[in-house]
């Protein structure tokens, strides 16, 4: 669900700010996985597909969690207000206990880099550099 | 990481709405935001 939420929250941000950077998303899972969920929710949004996790881990640095990080009160809650916003929970596509980020880059250069803490954390997207010219 | 090494921006990619055969060929110059999203769900 917290994808689904993550994914509705980008999209209406490129929408509402002409300045917002180009978007590239990475997804655990095949193409075929993918298809269905971004035709219904972003189907002009670029997507790789990696169910290998690869980018997520070399590039990022993305860490897998532990089991005893599901238990924490805080997902729970983080959960409710992303049922109350309408993300429900659908059948998982790939590596469940693989963490997320973002990352913004102007060709090879690394501007500026977000990795989730847990499960629920997304980045701040009105943090994300608008001009990196510098 | 303050740079992407060069044996990632050439790696292949696949998925959707991609605009070149590699991470480098999709990104040119352009400022881009990746998004590693956690497993679709």
């Amino acid at each position: 669900m917290f994808c689904r939420e993550l994914v509705t929250d980008l999209r209406a941000a490129v929408a509402a700010d002409k300045t917002f950077p180009d978007v590239l998303l990475f997804v655990l899972a095949k193409p075929e996985h993918a298809q269905g969920f971004f035709e219904e929710r972003w189907p002009g949004a670029a997507v790789v597909c990696e169910a290998s996790g690869l980018f997520h881990r070399d590039l990022l640095g993305a860490r897998r969690m532990r089991l005893w990080e599901l238990l924490r009160p805080s997902l729970l809650r983080r959960m409710l207000e992303a049922r109350r916003k309408g993300h429900a929970q659908g059948r998982p596509q790939g590596d469940a206990w693989r963490l997320g980020g973002a990352m913004l880059v102007q060709g090879a250069r690394v501007v500026w880099q977000y990795r989730a803490k847990d499960a629920a954390d997304h980045p701040d997207l009105s943090a994300v550099p608008r001009d990196v010219s510098a | 990481m303050n740079t992407v090494p060069p044996n990632i921006l050439d790696l292949a990619i696949v998925g959707r709405n991609l605009h070149g055969a590699t991470l480098r060929a999709h990104l040119g110059g352009t400022a881009t935001l990746l998004v590693f999203l956690r497993h679709l769900a």
